[in-house]
C-alpha cells in the first residue's frame, strides 16, 4: 500500500508536464495541419497562420511549471496531495491545448477566406486559453498548502 | 476518435471559400484541383464521396437507368454514408427531386406509377393522394414548387433550373454547420461546389468571354501569325 501511494504521488508529480505535452503535440498538430492547408490555398499571411498554430504549446509550459512547483520529497505525507493537484491540473491542460488547437484551426481556415475577422477569430481560441490559465494558476496556490 | 490520422483539418483548411451561386464569376477551384485535393481522403471515404454524388448528380445516372435503379442506388447511398447529419440533408435533396418528377409527370399528363416506385422520401404518399393540387399540399413546407409549376407550363427549363439550383443552395445554407472539420464538412463543400459549378457552366456570357480569352492566349503563344498563313 505504501508503495502504490509512492507510486502515485510520483505519477502526479510528472502527469501536468506529460498531459500537457500530449495536449499540445495534438492541438499544435491540429492546427499546423490547418496552416498548412491555408498556404495550398494563399499567396499571403502564411507567418500569422504558423503562429497561431504554435498557440496550444502554452499548456507544456505551463505543466512544466506545476511539475516544479509540485516537486519536493514524495512521503505518504505529500503522495495523495501530489497526485491530486498533478493528475487534475494535467488534464485540464491536455484538454484545453486539444480544444485550443481545434480553435485555432478552425480560426485559420475562417480568416482565410475572410483575412478582415483574423483577430476576432482568435477570441475562442484565447478564452480557451484562459481556462487553462486558471488550472494552471490555482495549482500552484493549492500545491502551497501539501506539507514538504 | 482519432484525431491525428485524419486529413480533414488539412484539406478543409486547402479548399478555397465557395460564394453563392450568383455572387461567382469564376470557381474558385476548379474540378480538378478539388479532385487531387479529395485524393488525400482514406480510401474507405473517397468511395463513401463517390457514392454520394453518384447518387445525387445526374452526370454519374446514365440515361439507361430505370427509375428503380436510380432509387435504388440513391437508397444505397444513403445507407453507406452512416452519417446521422449528413442523412437528412442527403435525403432532403432527394425529395426535392422527388417533388420536381411528380411536377413533370402531371406537366406531360401521366398519372403516378403506384405498382413500382417513383421516388422518394417523407412525402410519396402525400404527393400521391394531392396530385391534383399545384402544390401537392406541400406549398408551405416548399413555397417555390409554385414557381417551378408555372416554369414547366411555360416551358422555361433554363429558368426551372436556376430555380431548383437556388434552392438547393439555400437548403446547404440553411444546415446548421457544426463547422468542423470532418466527413461531413467535406461532402458539404463538394455538394456547393457541385452546384456552384452546375450554376456557372449555364452563363452564356461568361463562356463565350472565356472562351475568346483562351483564343487570345493561344495565339498569343503561337509561333505561326494568322496573316502569314492568309
Amino acid at each position: 500500500m505504501n508503495e502504490f501511494v509512492i507510486a502515485l504521488g510520483w505519477l502526479g508529480l510528472y502527469a501536468p508536464m506529460a498531459l500537457g505535452a500530449v495536449g499540445s503535440i495534438i492541438g499544435c498538430a491540429l492546427a499546423g495541419q490547418a496552416a498548412i492547408g491555408a498556404m495550398l490555398e494563399t499567396e499571403s499571411g502564411h507567418g500569422k497562420y504558423l503562429g497561431v498554430s504554435a498557440m496550444p504549446s502554452s499548456q507544456l509550459i505551463y505543466g512544466i511549471v506545476v511539475m516544479f512547483t509540485l516537486n519536493r520529497e514524495i512521503t505518504e505525507t505529500t503522495a495523495p496531495g501530489v497526485f491530486g493537484i498533478g493528475l487534475l491540473a494535467g488534464l485540464a491542460l491536455l484538454s484545453s491545448a486539444v480544444y485550443q488547437g481545434k480553435t485555432c484551426a478552425s480560426a485559420i481556415n475562417a480568416s482565410k477566406a475572410k483575412p478582415e475577422i483574423f483577430g476576432l477569430s482568435l477570441a475562442p481560441s484565447a478564452i480557451v486559453e484562459g481556462f487553462a490559465v486558471f488550472a494552471f494558476i490555482f495549482a500552484l496556490v493549492i500545491s502551497a498548502g501539501i506539507p514538504g | 476518435m482519432s484525431l491525428m490520422d485524419e486529413p480533414y483539418t488539412m484539406l478543409l483548411a486547402s479548399l478555397p471559400h465557395l460564394p453563392a451561386p450568383g455572387a461567382a464569376k469564376d470557381l474558385p477551384i476548379t474540378r480538378l484541383q478539388l479532385s487531387s485535393r479529395l485524393k488525400w481522403l482514406t480510401p474507405e471515404d473517397q468511395q463513401r464521396l463517390q457514392r454520394v454524388e453518384q447518387a445525387l448528380h445526374w452526370s454519374h445516372l446514365p440515361i439507361e437507368l430505370s427509375d428503380e435503379q436510380v432509387i435504388a442506388r440513391a437508397q444505397a447511398a444513403l445507407e453507406a454514408v452512416a452519417c446521422d447529419f449528413l442523412r437528412p440533408i442527403l435525403l432532403e435533396r432527394l425529395e426535392m427531386r422527388t417533388l420536381i418528377a411528380a411536377l413533370r409527370r402531371r406537366a406531360r399528363g401521366e398519372t403516378l406509377p403506384r405498382e413500382r416506385p417513383w421516388g422518394q422520401g417523407r412525402f410519396l404518399r402525400r404527393i400521391e393522394t394531392h396530385y391534383a393540387e399545384p402544390d401537392f399540399g406541400l406549398g408551405h413546407l416548399y413555397p417555390w414548387l409554385a414557381q417551378a409549376q408555372k416554369h414547366l407550363q411555360a416551358e422555361e427549363p433554363l429558368e426551372l433550373e436556376n430555380l431548383l439550383l437556388t434552392q438547393y443552395w439555400k437548403q446547404l445554407a440553411r444546415v446548421d454547420d457544426p463547422h468542423a472539420f470532418d466527413f461531413s464538412a467535406v461532402t458539404l463543400y463538394v455538394l456547393r461546389w457541385e452546384i456552384l459549378h452546375r450554376s456557372l457552366r449555364r452563363q452564356p456570357e461568361a463562356a463565350a468571354t472565356r472562351f475568346d480569352a483562351l483564343v487570345a492566349q493561344a495565339l498569343e503563344s503561337s509561333p505561326v501569325s494568322l496573316e502569314a498563313l492568309a
